[in-house]
């Protein structure tokens, strides 16, 4: 890592000296606040809900076992006892007193840190990939352009008061894990088209208010012009952001209100003129910066004692599992250390623990620690070797929860328990989440999910970019907390979807628990990732858990986007989720119990016994099916079946000599088998039948899901089922078939209409045979029956 | 200066922080910075609390960040925070108990 | 009334022939130094043609939060004037330095604003050494 110079350590002395000066010129009066105040945030003292904050800088998240150690003296001696580790790899004290600062800032100088610029309108602290030099994935490490950019922007006269804030982050690989697609500068390393070394510069990312993601200024500048364009942006920006209004002050709102291609255009021109005040003394000053970032010495060491103790303790195995990332040499891993336990404070670690991740740091990982932005703190340099006695050594730190990308892994800002912006709380919806699965032992199963949460809108906790995004708000005077869906932080950048309505303190832990449900009755397999499955499903079914009474979507509407989110999938796995699908509602099985009823009852009957079952009996059934429909749902453990019969009176009015059907068959259906199944199916939303492609008619083009008019939605999950899949399916369960089958009946209706079928003969030819009806008429919506118009098949 | 034409003078008190320990301070009928939010003076007119507050404002060598906050009387008589960060102020934060909540308890007093 | 600082601290305005407003510079070359006022949003690369003939360029500092002017400074410079640059308006003594080292040659404040801020805070904060990274990486 970096190697201070007496310049670097001059900086810094004379820096701690005049802050000294400007605090006493502000006790004494000389100084107003609002002349203070911009002072002071420029070396990092913000005033929060209940006292002072410290915020000191990590430049590019990166320190050494001497630093960690001083961060836990100046703790104990100066705060209470613990820091704060952030969303911009820095860490913060939430109780020093103003008096303090100077003797804090003057401890840091020790070990070569500082709290410069990481507040106020002026260029933040740079930071950079939290497993640079370490992860497989990297094209170059870069943290020496970081460094080289830290020295550059640190007490840069032109830039100490921007219109806002300016962050920029660097990363040295296409997976993103500075989340540069965020920031006010966006870098990439990156080769050229001749394999020179080179940047890809982004511009006017953000969360906050209005999120944007950054813009592309250019696809690839070389390395020796980073300077110079990147001071050409900050000049323009200065000169022309706007100041009228903080909520439209930063460099995403210029980019956007003027174009990219017009911001492009004036950056382009002054980094021609700047180019001229750039001789290549800082290309030199690159060049050795590099010198400190050489890769360590690594170890090569057996790794047998890693591989025994993965095996033997299965402690050690799903830490290992969970915890660790693949090295770029081999025998080493990196380690993520999550400040995360389950039910503490997101990002806070003791000074004891901050003092045992540095002797660990200096005895197993060659004396380097990282801070990841999602508030964890990373070793990057781990034999495997050591990685028994590093995992014993947090363990007895209490460092060594295995929860490293799962759902208790959350980013959350401190929000109103410290923070005087927040409109919320965070903090204790992240302990109760964390709790609540853990307590479930659901997470492993959930798999990989970032819930990010932020206290207001200023998004400090990143929840834009969460697969879960939470927002902390007020309404009527309490606290009430919107999600967001979709959002994702790495090199496919997307802000999250608002669902909908937010929930109150009470509701939105059980709001949470919902989403999970419901992700994990959808979700094809394990595999899927939870924003693998939103992407897949979109917001519909996730607003459906979380709101069922709001209006619905019309079901024209809704079909179609059904028929997409099960597309090509098996009659199993749609059903297992068709069931448990909000969208879906209340849903039920609609069977005659005929010739082919088996496999769908069979189906139902495995996944979930107790969906309800409705059988209607016309009064002129075949006895063997009342038999039959009496054998199977005993077998089947069908727990919800419902007999529905045709209306008493009505029969009596119009039937009252079961003879109705050789007058008029539609009237006789409609009596007898319509009319009772529209009654019975009052309630559901959705009905399954087991129609198929392959019997022809009006069946040929049907889909899984189809509308019933604005009233219901059929389910045809055999739709594509062949003949052969039923006789394979029926043969492999060994399931019994209606007795009428193996005597010529392949299809059977009421007893009266069915006559049997010869060899050559459509299946549905002796249904109505000598009459042009082919379907009863339960597959039309009522007011359709006299037209006899097929209606959606 | 004087009040908008519509909007009725809720009571208020006066609060800030103090200047060398960063926490909530609060505006005492006896004319000191208390640390209570039911020792401070409620204000129920609208132009002698602007005058305490730009009072407050200019009064660089004890305070910084003077505002007015919504309150209220409570049952005992004692002013009380209507609004729920201002409750937090009184306390400190929910996670660990650090702040006003702690020092009070030290001292065997209450706050709100 | 008005202070000039400059480097000793306190001074007296050297500069004796008045200003102008940028929109009111005469047409064409007068006989006399000219010296004008800009304001911080001014585009000043429309003064380009003009650097010969003028002696002085005034900024202005609304509030000392207000970062533009040590930007129209540095552009000036980048563009090639070599006249005096003068910020004027609301600075804090702390705000020299940046001042000087954006390409200004020296600073007014009112009359007030001295009395806050004494001749003995400004030579304090512009003769601590200034340790500048910008110098060792750029010209």
């Amino acid at each position: 890592m970096y190697n201070y110079t007496d310049f670097d350590r001059a900086f810094l002395k004379a820096r701690v000296v005049q802050f000294d000066d400007q605090v006493e010129r502000r006790i004494g009066g000389a100084l107003t606040e609002d002349e203070f105040r911009p002072l002071r945030l420029m070396n990092g003292l913000y005033q929060l809900l209940h006292a002072y904050m410290l915020r000191v800088a990590i430049p590019y998240g990166t320190l050494n076992s001497r630093q960690m150690h001083k961060l836990a003296d100046i703790a104990d001696r100066w705060d209470k006892g613990y820091g704060h580790f952030t969303t911009r790899q820095n860490i913060q004290y939430h109780w020093p007193k103003l008096r303090d600062v100077p003797k804090i800032l003057a401890a840091l100088a020790e070990v070569d840190m500082h709290a410069v610029q990481t507040s106020g309108p002026c260029i933040r602290a740079i930071t950079a990939d939290h497993l640079a030099g370490a992860a497989v994935d990297e094209l170059a490490d870069p943290r020496p352009t970081a460094e080289l950019l830290r020295q550059w922007s640190s007490d840069h006269n032109e830039f100490a008061f921007l219109p806002r804030k300016f962050k920029i982050a660097v990363t040295g690989s296409e997976t993103d894990r500075a989340v540069i697609r965020a920031h006010d500068i966006g870098i990439q390393l990156v080769q050229g088209p001749e394999g020179e070394a080179g940047y890809k510069i982004l511009v006017g990312g953000g969360l906050g208010r209005t999120p944007m993601i950054a813009k592309v200024m250019r696809d690839f500048l070389p390395r020796a012009d980073l300077l110079p364009y990147v001071e050409a942006i900050l000049q323009v920006y200065n000169q022309i952001g706007r100041r009228d209004n903080k909520y439209k002050a930063r460099i995403k709102i210029t980019v956007h209100e003027l174009g990219i291609e017009a911001f492009r255009e004036q950056v382009e021109a002054r980094f021609i003129l700047q180019r001229r005040h750039f001789d290549g003394s800082d290309q030199t000053v690159l060049a050795r910066i590099e010198q400190d970032f050489t890769a360590p010495e690594f170890l090569d060491l057996p790794t047998g004692a890693f591989k025994a103790a993965r095996r033997e303790d299965p402690a050690f195995r799903l830490f290992a599992d969970t915890n660790l990332s693949a090295h770029k040499h081999d025998g080493y891993a990196i380690v993520s250390v999550s400040l995360k336990k389950h039910g503490a404070t997101p990002g806070d670690a003791s000074s004891a623990q901050m003092r045992a991740l540095a002797e660990i740091a200096k005895a197993y990982a060659h004396d380097e620690l990282r801070v990841s932005h999602e508030q964890n703190i990373v070793l990057p340099h781990v034999p495997l070797a050591y990685l028994p006695r590093v995992y014993a050594a947090l363990r007895a730190a209490d460092l060594a929860t295995a929860n490293i990308g799962l759902i208790s892994d959350m980013i959350a800002c401190p929000g109103m328990d410290y923070c005087d912006l927040a409109t919320a709380r965070s903090i204790p919806l992240a302990q109760q989440i964390a709790r609540r699965f853990d307590a479930l032992k659901l997470e492993h199963e959930i798999g990989h999910l970032k819930i990010k949460i932020s206290g207001c809108v200023n998004a400090c906790g990143h929840h834009h970019v969460g697969h879960i995004g939470i927002l902390g708000l007020e309404k009527s005077g309490i606290e009430s907390y919107q999600i967001t869906l979709g959002g994702e932080a790495g090199a496919e950048a997307g802000i999250g979807r608002r669902v909908g309505p937010g929930f109150s303190a009470e509701a939105i832990l059980p709001a949470i628990e919902t989403l999970i449900k419901t992700y994990l009755a959808l979700r094809l397999d394990p595999d899927e990732t939870f924003h693998l499955a939103f992407q897949r499903l979109g917001m519909a079914p996730f607003r459906a858990a979380l709101y069922p009474d709001a209006p619905r979507t019309p079901l024209i509407k809704r079909v179609p986007e059904l028929n997409r989110q099960y597309r090509d999938q098996s009659a199993q796995s749609l059903l297992t989720r068709a069931l448990k699908d909000p969208q879906l509602g209340r849903t039920a099985l609609v069977s005659s119990f005929g010739a082919e009823s088996v496999v769908l009852l069979h189906l139902v009957a495995t996944i979930a016994p107790d969906t309800p079952v409705l059988f209607v009996d016309t009064g002129l059934l075949f006895p063997e099916t009342l038999k039959y429909q009496k054998m199977l749902a005993g077998r089947f453990g069908l727990s919800d079946l419902r007999i529905l019969k045709p209306d008493r009176a009505r029969l009596f009015e119009q039937d009252p000599e079961n003879s109705l059907h050789q007058l008029d068959t539609d009237t006789c259906c409609a009596l007898r088998k319509i009319g009772p199944l529209q009654e019975g199916l009052k309630g559901f939303d959705a009905w399954i039948t087991g129609r198929k492609r392959y019997q022809g008619g009006q069946r040929q083009a049907l889909e899984f899901f189809e509308n019933e008019g604005d009233l219901r939605i059929k389910i045809n999950p055999l739709a594509h089922w062949s003949r052969g899949d039923m006789l394979a399916y029926i043969a492999k369960h060994d399931l019994p078939r209606h007795p009428l089958v193996q005597r010529g009946y392949p299809s059977i209706g009421c007893a009266p209409c069915t006559t049997a079928v010869a060899a050559g003969e459509p299946a549905r030819a002796g249904r109505w045979r000598n009459l042009e009806k082919t379907e009863c008429g339960i597959h039309f919506p009522p007011k359709d029956r006299k037209t006899g118009e097929s209606a959606g098949l | 200066m004087s009040s908008s034409s519509k909007t009725r003078f809720t009571p208020k008190i006066l609060t800030a922080y103090d200047l060398l320990l960063g926490e909530a301070v609060y505006w005492s009928p006896c004319g000191t910075w208390k640390k209570l939010f039911h020792q401070a003076l409620l204000l129920t007119g609208e132009s002698r609390a602007n005058v305490l507050l730009a009072a407050a404002q200019a009064d660089a060598g004890r305070v910084f960040g003077a505002y007015l906050a919504e309150a209220r009387t409570g049952a005992d008589g004692r002013p009380q925070p209507t609004h729920f960060r201002e409750a937090f102020r009184t306390r400190g934060p929910s996670n660990l108990f650090h702040g006003k909540q702690a020092e009070l308890a030290s001292e065997g007093l209450e706050n709100v | 009334m008005s202070v000039v600082i400059d480097d000793n601290g306190f001074c007296a305005d050297h500069w004796t022939h008045g200003f102008c407003r940028v929109d009111d510079l005469p047409a064409r070359e007068s006989t006399g130094p000219l010296a004008v006022d800009i304001d911080n949003d001014f585009d000043v690369s429309a003064l380009r043609e003009r650097f010969g003939g003028i002696a002085l360029i005034r900024v202005a500092f609304p509030t000392a939060t207000d970062g533009r002017g040590y930007s129209q400074a540095r552009h000036l410079r980048m563009l090639g004037y070599r006249g005096r640059l003068r910020a004027a308006g609301h600075l804090i003594a702390d705000q020299y330095v940046l001042a000087r080292q954006s390409g200004f040659d020296e600073v007014e404040i009112s009359d007030s604003l001295a009395a806050r801020q004494p001749e003995a805070q400004w030579r304090n904060c512009a003769s601590r050494a200034r340790h500048s990274y910008q110098t060792l990486l750029r010209t």
